[in-house]
């Protein structure tokens, strides 16, 4: 059973077409991150799914009916903002009321429901608080609870961690998981970082200029990405790429060939064209292993150890290439080393349609 | 542990009075005496009887200062063949501007609110015009306006004149809030429509609360613009509604017997005093108010 149906959504504004025949089928319960860079339409989409945004054609079905034309506060939704937006005159209590007494609700519902929430969300001693009296995380926290009273299906993330430094957003991104497991409400996600996709969402669509490129498990995103785009938007640091042909079983560049033994190919058969063959860093060794063929020597150019893990970065065909390798690596700067490479890892994808093969 | 002893230049930098900083300073102090040597001179005159004016000491202080000229300016000068002083004046000027001010920012804080939140079709062509609206020169427009206000009975009244300042208030209330509210987040807007609040709603209970500042802003542009104004009330008042500036000119350029330059001067300052007081009383917020509106909501 779908919680959210977006069927032929089109928006364009004045000359610019931002979201393009969008079709998306949420399950209910599930937790859909949005991911994709700046300017590419992911809030656009959650701002249509709340009815903040007229669209242009199409629809949009929220448990199973259809909300295309209704106001926000009746397509059974709460929303969480990037700047929080609490109403700053009012104290975390009033803020985690106001809606419910626009509503009209009774007064011992409306306490039941914020002492609910503020349970949840442990914000018990800073009801009589205002915002600005708040940390950043705090407010995040009280702006979740007024989706929560809202007691509602399905909760709509508008990047929500964004303005929390880096140690805050990994605490609170553990909370909305634990939220979302308790709770089991359907959860539309926004965001341009990675990791929080990654580590929250039972399903990704990465999208680019009002499209959706690949929509899938996080899992599947990573090890087999849909196409070009995605391979190299996902992972830090992103997918190496070399450009060359595939002849049959080898990828071959320049002289050299690369045996693919083990690749798994979208379709069999005979392959013979241009193609970009990508490997992510963590996929290549600084020396021989099972199953590894050897890729090339070359000097180590820039090292950036990590701690647990060290970055190694070296030229090659013209393109910067790096290696993932365990922090316990001894390595010196400008050392050589031989790259080996894990045939079974390996993307391959068409030059022409950037599609993998 | 053990206290080094530092060398060379180190803690704060020592504060030098420069030669620049002197020449700010006596800036500051002439332009500062520049400004008060008329008002000390309406002061004292004001306080002084006329034979001692007579005797043309311009700056000399008072020999025997009296508030006789003071109440005779309130209660009994003469404007024409009126001899009840300019009190008439401040009660017609209270009357107008303060259901002007009111009305003007309300609907003008109304008109900011649903320009920058409730975008609509023709919306910034509307702002456009509106601003257009504080360009034009009014002495263009007053013929008409009196033909308009005459077809709809209410010229020459206190209605009439409530109704004109409120439309030349318009633009620049418009303007004011319409750039406040825009600086807010939009995301405040949206979270309220996710709330389920209407158009009226949003406006006073979230929207008001937060404009605070721009409408302390709000209210001494428009207090201090209507009460100082002269010309409009001159014309749509009405004899009966004439405001305190109209009422100050008659009794200081009647021709008819003495001069009575102190009753004048204080006449003037009474009529001063109410920006003045404002000024005074709400600098402060003012300031805070416009950087308010120019920073962050």
């Amino acid at each position: 059973m779908n919680s959210i149906s977006i069927k032929e959504l089109d928006l364009k504004y004045q000359d610019a077409h931002v979201l393009k025949h969008l079709n998306l089928d949420i399950k209910k319960g599930e937790f859909l991150v949005l991911l994709g860079s700046s300017g590419c339409g992911k809030s656009t989409l959650l701002n249509c799914i709340a009815g903040l945004l007229d669209i242009t054609a199409g629809q949009i079905w929220i448990n199973d009916r259809n909300v295309t034309w209704e106001e926000p506060k009746d397509r059974g939704i709460g929303m969480v903002f990037q700047s929080y937006a609490l109403y700053p005159q009012m104290t975390v209590e009033k803020n985690l009321s106001f809606g419910l007494k626009v509503k009209g609700m009774a007064k011992d519902e409306i306490r039941e429901r914020v002492d609910r929430a503020s349970k949840i969300l442990q914000i018990e001693p800073l009801l009589h608080r205002k915002p600005s009296e708040l940390s950043g995380g705090q407010r995040q926290r009280v702006a979740i609870g007024r989706a929560l009273v809202r007691d509602v299906d399905v909760f709509l993330f508008d990047e929500p961690l964004s303005n929390l430094d880096a140690k805050l957003r990994a605490d609170l991104r553990v909370e909305i998981k634990r939220l979302h497991q308790q709770l089991k409400n359907t959860m539309v996600y926004v965001t341009h970082d990675q990791v929080e996709a990654l580590t929250l969402a039972d399903r990704i669509a990465i999208m680019k200029d009002g499209e959706i490129q690949q929509l899938s498990t996080p899992a599947d995103i990573y090890h087999k990405p849909c196409n070009l785009f995605v391979a190299q938007f996902i992972g830090s640091p992103s997918m190496n790429l070399l450009e060359g042909r595939v002849v049959g079983e080898n990828f071959v560049y320049q002289d050299y060939r690369v045996n693919l033994m083990g690749y798994e190919f979208i379709n069999q058969g005979d392959h013979d064209e241009n193609s970009f063959l990508g490997i992510r860093p963590e996929h290549l060794a600084l020396g021989p292993r099972d199953g590894y063929v050897k890729l090339t020597s070359a000097k180590i150019d820039i090292l950036e150890p990590m701690g647990d893990e060290t970055i190694v970065w070296f030229d090659f065909m013209g393109r910067k290439w790096s290696v993932k390798v365990h922090g316990d690596h001894q390595l010196k700067w400008d050392e050589d080393v031989d790259i080996y490479l894990d045939p079974k890892k390996a993307h391959l994808f068409s030059k022409q349609s950037e599609v993998r093969l | 542990m053990e206290q080094i002893q530092l060398t060379g230049p180190h803690g704060p930098k020592p504060k030098k009075t420069t030669v620049s900083r002197l020449g700010v300073y006596l800036f500051l102090f002439s332009a500062a005496v520049f400004f008060c040597i008329p008002l000390y001179v309406m002061l004292i005159t004001s306080l002084k009887g006329m034979p001692e004016i007579r005797l043309g000491e311009l700056f000399a202080l008072p020999g025997d200062p009296s508030f006789a000229a003071w109440v005779k300016a309130w209660g009994e000068a003469c404007s024409g063949v009126e001899c009840n002083g300019i009190q008439t004046g401040f009660w017609n000027s209270v009357k107008i501007t303060i259901p002007s001010v009111a009305i003007s920012i309300i609907l003008g804080s109304i008109n900011g609110y649903a320009l920058s939140f409730w975008r609509f079709k023709g919306s910034n062509v509307l702002f456009g015009l509106l601003l257009f609206g504080a360009f034009v020169p009014f002495q263009v427009v007053i013929f008409p306006l009196i033909i308009f206000l005459r077809e709809v009975g209410l010229y020459g009244s206190l209605t009439g004149i409530i109704l004109i300042h409120t439309i030349f208030g318009m633009p620049i209330m418009t303007l004011l809030f319409r750039n406040y509210f825009s600086s807010l987040p939009d995301e405040l807007f949206k979270a309220a429509r996710v709330d389920g609040a209407n158009f009226w709603q949003i406006f006073f209970q979230i929207m008001m609360p937060l404009s605070i500042p721009v409408t302390v802003v709000a209210v001494i542009l428009q207090t201090t613009g209507i009460w100082n104004d002269y010309l409009l009330g001159l014309i749509f008042a009405g004899r009966e509604n004439l405001p305190m500036t109209v009422q100050l000119n008659n009794i200081v350029a009647t021709t008819f017997g003495v001069r009575e330059y102190n009753v004048n001067m204080a006449a003037t300052i009474l009529t001063a005093l109410v920006p003045l007081a404002i000024y005074l009383l709400s600098g402060k917020y003012f300031v805070r108010g416009i950087a308010a509106g120019a920073v962050k909501g």
